[in-house]
């Protein structure tokens, strides 16, 4: 099956093997494909993070469409 | 005396309050990654423990570290309001608070456009359906988001 990956580092910059966007590029392909999901559908929440009390806390699985967070 | 405001930042109302809300997440996530601490919450001038500001719900609160009175940094909320704009809330008073505000307002700005596409990435993937994974790489400092096509 294809698998496409797409890194976001503390820069900002965000890219996969097929594309690489950075500084104001970032918002306006966000703002872009926003439209898309529009289209499709917006899903309410992409799970796997989520704000606790103490820190940004990761959940380690959601059940929501089956997302996963895994440490590596 | 509570100086606790808000404050609308331009530029982000171009994507869908919802992808901005989840990028806000992406973009705490990578802070915290970096050192940053991040909470729930923000303080105001006495030391609560702000959540909501005029029914607004802080999405996540940056570096709150105490009372603004006692001349901690009292945390910069980062909240959606309801025209859909990015909003900044907090309790500036003293110079040192509004400059650190600045450096976390600037930080933010760095990050999020990529993290509202990538938020953006994860929401449409699955609004197709297609199975996805948020992997951290501690080492790097990076967030992963793997799409089975």
């Amino acid at each position: 099956m294809a698998r496409e990956v797409i890194t976001i580092g503390g820069d900002g910059s965000v890219g996969s093997e097929m594309f690489g966007f950075k500084g104001k590029a970032c918002l306006k392909v966000a703002a872009e494909i926003s439209k898309e999901l529009e289209r499709l559908g917006v899903v309410t929440d992409i799970g796997g993070i989520s704000m606790k009390e103490d820190a940004a806390e990761v959940v380690t699985e959601t059940q929501q469409n089956a997302m996963k967070v895994e440490r590596g | 005396m509570s100086h606790i405001r808000k404050e609308t930042v331009r530029g982000f109302d171009t994507v869908h309050p919802v992808v901005l809300q989840e990028g806000i997440k992406v973009a705490c996530q990578l802070l915290s990654l970096q050192g940053l601490k991040v909470t729930d919450h923000v303080f105001d001038w006495s030391g609560h423990k702000v959540t909501e500001f005029n029914g607004m719900k802080l999405i996540c609160g940056l570096d709150a570290q105490g009372s603004a009175s006692s001349g901690k940094f009292a945390g910069m909320g980062l909240a959606i309001d309801s025209n859909g704009k990015l909003a900044i809330v907090g309790d500036f008073y003293y110079d040192e608070q509004k400059k650190r505000a600045q450096e976390l307002r600037k930080m933010v700005e760095t990050v999020l456009g990529g993290a509202c596409y990538f938020a953006a990435r994860a929401m449409i993937a699955q609004a197709k359906g297609q199975q996805t994974q948020i992997k951290i790489n501690y080492e790097t400092r990076q967030l992963q988001l793997v799409v089975q096509m």
